[in-house]
């Protein structure tokens, strides 16, 4: 379903020098999974997602979503794609309604179309009391769920989330995760990048762990344990970055 | 497109943007409140001083009490003037009562100085006492760019000339002379509107500055601005493309531009109109305040390709930026670089003619203010603006599409525009795109209009050298500098000057749109005449041009009227503009384009339906073979046509055309047998040549 075959991604940097942020990436996430990319900062997580939705033009490499190429078909991605960042803004000055009304109709639904799916999304998400008031003036937890239901307004088969959970409380935390699960159960497929080791332990089906743009390890949670023969997350994390030897590319 | 998505985009920018406070100010409150006020104030300021100064006190230099006393003796008697009536003037004040005076030793000094208004001195009184035959000279020493002491000068020589006259009259009645005897002439002045009244000289600048800044926090906000909230991404996954957004974002921005500008245009007609501004304005100047209220609509429309043009601009600047406050540091040299030729423009007795027809931003500030003062203007003209500034608009825009989600610009670290133009950091390619293939054209245009015509005064209409030089330049034009930047930005330079050899069918097809173009480029020009006949005097402008045609060597003449543009035009339009075309694979649009730009370079209105038709041909032909080449024999045998038939006018009788005949259309067997070869050529190569290279 998502699919990333080798991809690579270079960067020139300023002293001429080419940075490699990704090294040949391949994985596989299948519908109804969930699959976390983990690796510490500069690993290059947000590339790789990126890349995914093609925001950003591989060096090399194909990513495929739903049968698409994502560098030939662009458009037919995205119009299975469900995308969302920590950094996502919304529209401070239009209402949650007229957010999730204007979304719609950019995925292609007729006015009314896109007004009967925010009025279900406004009631999935219970955001009946600030449907009306405008972006700006809502809580973080309120533009999480604003920005939740943004990204499910075409109700994609594939979702992509960079972080979803940065900055948010335990309350609002939750709501994410449930979200994430309820997505899953409903067959998506869905891969998402988190610095929350626990929360990737217990919610993701497959893990990739990454660094330095390069897969070093891909199983689900208790394969990885095996494979390491540590217990926590963290711990196999840190025993699998020092026994690779540090490339400098 | 999907125009429906468009919609929807500007809609929900537009409701965006006047939501915001800042917006409201910048484009509602500023022109409508704050430009009419300091300008009632200026103009206010302005008269009250004149009026002032006007009425002043005057302070004259003299350098000995002797020289006082002389002056006020004679000062003394001043006449009280009478109206165009006959009357006495009612609000006059002799200069005695508003007059006083300084001693000073060095009276120059105290004029520059500005201790006195102006200095005066007695050189001579001859006949002192004698009523008949006294005579006084004196010295003035005035600063006459000084408004107090040219004010100064001018009432003291009134009053003495007033005086004068009063004493010519006294002598004349003593020897029994009537008046009329010496005074041969009378005057009397009637004053009439002036073509730069000081509201047409104000107004089409400020209404270009007012487009312009209104357009400039919705450009921002809705480029980087948006970055900057986060939510360029989101929009940037949403299955649209580039061009849609952009094409709603511009939209948005061209409709607050000229919101400022009509609620501009509109609150200084109300201040002219209702505000007394037109009273006051005449009180200095008559007629100053004249605005001709049927002009606005004129202006309004003539502003509309301006504001695409400021908008595109813009949205282009700043879709380089990241941040608000990078798109705020990269627009203020973008203002001066607008404004300066609008300044220029609006230097007085400036004409919209020549290179000024086609002076981006200048040309519209002409053209707005020829239009308030009612000034004749041609057809051509206007056309000439608003063409050339859609074209600049086009190439802004092609640019600013390109520039909106660049991933360097979207997630790049690093300074953008560095990094963009930077040749290390260019990524290879093959076709140009059409935002830089766009540019080029665009800034060419002008250039090659200068270029023209500093030949045509340079060497003042000897056509000869006009055409020689022509035919250097124009490979550096429209070849060399192309090749350069294709270099520059890694694109192949082969495919996309579209340089490689074509198959034989291709080069048939070149060789009869070579044998037939011309009589279809005479009966375009034929029927043009029922619409738009060529005026006389433009017929006779070609005149020196149709003899040298005759006179000089015909190898000549080919080699610098067929060879040469027939191959660097070629390379430049349909090589290298058609080519950067090719990547979003509409045909008829890319033909479309390239035919348009193409015409446009001959800068004449008269041209432009046949540029336009034989461009398309030449543009399709090149598209389907991929090599100018066939094109390139076509444009060659067309031109050279024209060339021999200069030289040998009976060489038409071949084919049984009357050279002499007053019909300016072609006798209808050889239309038949040219259409049909068109036809033929357009057949022949119906079918595409595959890219070879994208197969490989
Ligand atoms: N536009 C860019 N230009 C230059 N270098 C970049 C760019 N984007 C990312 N990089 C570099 O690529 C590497 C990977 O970055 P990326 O943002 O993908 O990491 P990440 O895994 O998401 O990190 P984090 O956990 O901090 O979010 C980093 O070293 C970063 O500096
Ligand atoms: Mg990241």
């Amino acid at each position: 379903m998502i699919l990333a075959d080798n991809l690579t991604k270079s960067f020139p940097t300023p002293d001429g020098a080419e940075k490699q942020a990704v090294a040949g990436l391949s994985f596989a996430v299948e519908p109804g999974q969930i699959y976390g990319l983990l690796g510490p900062n500069g690993a290059g997580k947000t590339t790789t997602l990126r890349m995914l939705c093609g925001l950003v033009t591989p060096t090399s490499g194909r990513a495929v979503i739903a049968d698409h190429d994502v560098q030939t078909d662009a458009l037919a991605v995205k119009r299975v794609l469900g995308f969302l960042t920590a950094n996502t803004g919304l529209y401070q000055r239009l209402s949650v309604r007229d957010v999730l009304v204007y979304f719609g109709k950019l995925h292609g639904m007729t006015a009314a179309q896109a007004r009967d799916r925010a009025d279900i999304l406004i009631d999935t998400f219970d955001m009946a009391d600030f449907a009306i008031l405008r972006c700006g003036s809502l809580s973080t937890g309120q533009k999480q769920r604003c920005n939740i239901a943004r990204a499910l307004v075409a109700n994609p088969p594939a979702l992509i989330l960079d972080e979803p959970t940065l900055g948010l409380d335990v309350l609002s935390n939750r709501v994410m995760l449930n979200f994430v699960r309820y997505q899953r159960d409903a067959g998506k497929s869905i891969i998402l990048s988190t610095h929350y080791l626990d929360e990737a332990e217990t919610l993701c089906d497959r893990i990739g762990l990454i660094h330095q743009g390069r897969l070093i390890a891909e199983g689900s949670f208790p394969e990885l344990q095996k494979q390491s023969g540590e217990q926590r997350l963290s711990d196999i994390f840190l025993k699998l970055i020092h026994e690779e030897p540090v490339h400098i590319v | 497109m999907n125009f429906t998505r468009i919609k929807t985009i500007y809609f929900k920018e537009l409701v965006d943007l006047l939501r915001d406070r800042r917006t409201v100010i910048a484009t509602i409150i500023v022109p409508v409140v704050l430009y009419p006020m300091l300008m009632l104030f200026s103009v206010q300021a302005a008269s009250v001083q004149t009026g002032k100064v006007a009425v002043e006190q005057i302070t004259l230099g003299v350098t000995s009490r002797d020289d006082q006393n002389t002056i006020l003796k004679l000062l003394a008697n001043e006449p009280t003037p009478k109206d165009d009536d006959g009357k006495p003037a009612k609000d006059f004040t002799p200069l005695i009562s508003s007059v006083q005076f300084r001693i000073v030793d060095d009276l120059k000094d105290a004029v520059q100085t500005h201790q006195v208004g102006c200095g005066v001195e007695i050189l001579k009184v001859e006949n002192p006492n004698d009523p008949l035959h006294e005579q006084f000279t004196f010295e003035i020493f005035v600063q006459p760019d000084q408004i107090r002491s040219r004010l100064a000068a001018n009432r003291f020589e009134n009053a003495l000339t007033r005086i004068g006259q009063s004493r010519i009259n006294q002598r004349l009645e003593t020897l029994d002379v009537k008046r009329d005897v010496i005074d041969p002439f009378f005057f009397k002045q009637t004053n009439l509107t002036t073509s730069g009244s000081l509201l047409g000289l104000i107004l089409p600048l400020l209404l270009v500055l007012i487009t312009l800044t209104s357009a400039i926090y919705p450009a921002i906000d809705l480029t980087a601005g948006e970055r900057e909230r986060g939510t360029l991404e989101t929009l940037l996954v949403c299955p649209v493309p580039a061009g849609e957004l952009v094409a709603g974002k511009f939209l948005t921005v061209v409709t607050i531009a000229l919101m400022g500008a009509m609620l501009n245009l509109g609150s200084v007609a109300a201040t002219v109109y209702f505000g007394g501004l037109t009273d006051m304005l005449g009180a200095m100047d008559q007629n100053a305040g004249d605005l001709p209220l049927s002009a606005i609509p004129i202006v309004l429309i003539a502003l509309v390709p301006f504001a695409v043009l400021t908008s595109a601009i813009l949205l282009a600047v700043c879709g380089f930026a990241r941040s608000f406050k990078e798109a705020q540091n990269y627009i203020t040299p973008v203002i001066l670089a607008t404004l300066m030729p609008g300044m220029i423009a609006n230097l007085p007795g400036t004409q919209l003619q020549g290179p000024m027809l086609v002076l981006p931003v200048g040309n519209m500030v002409l053209l707005v203010r020829d239009l308030l003062s009612g000034t004749q203007l041609a057809g051509f003209q206007i056309m000439m603006v608003l063409l050339s500034t859609s074209l600049y608009a086009g190439g802004a825009v092609a640019l600013a599409t390109q520039m909106f989600g660049r991933e360097a610009v979207m997630f790049s670290d690093n300074a953008s525009i560095k990094s963009l133009l930077s040749r290390r950091m260019i990524r290879a390619g093959k076709y140009p795109s059409v935002g830089l293939a766009c540019l080029y054209v665009a800034i060419l245009f002008p250039v090659w209009f200068y270029v023209q015509n500093l030949l045509q005064r340079h060497f003042s209409h000897d056509f000869a050298n006009v055409l020689r030089y022509t035919a250097v330049l124009m490979p550096v034009f429209f070849a060399i500098l192309p090749a350069l930047m294709l270099w520059y930005f890694k694109r192949e330079l082969k495919p996309t000057l579209a340089l490689e050899k074509a198959p034989p069918q291709y080069w048939l097809s070149g060789l009869l749109l070579g044998l037939s173009m011309w009589v279809i480029g005479a009966e375009v020009i034929a029927f043009q005449e029922y619409v738009l006949p060529i005026p006389k005097a433009l017929i006779e402008q070609q005149a020196p041009m149709e003899a040298l045609m005759k006179e000089q060597p015909l190898w000549w003449l080919l080699l610098v009227i067929a060879v040469v543009p027939a191959v660097v035009e070629e390379m430049c339009f349909r090589g290298m503009l058609l080519s950067s075309l090719r990547t979003n694979g509409k045909r008829w649009l890319a033909l479309l384009v390239t035919a348009a730009a193409f015409s446009m370079f001959h800068f004449l209105v008269y041209r432009l339906a046949i540029t336009f038709v034989l461009g398309l041909f030449l543009a399709y032909l090149c598209w389907q073979s991929r090599s100018i080449w066939p094109g390139v024999l076509a444009h060659f045998m067309n031109n050279g046509f024209a060339v021999i038939r200069a030289q040998y006018p009976d060489f038409i009788k071949l084919l049984g055309i009357d050279p002499t005949s007053e019909s300016n259309h072609m006798p209808i067997h050889v239309v038949v047998i040219a259409v049909v070869m068109i036809a033929a050529a357009l057949w022949i190569s119906r079918k595409p040549r595959p890219d070879l290279n994208r197969i490989i």
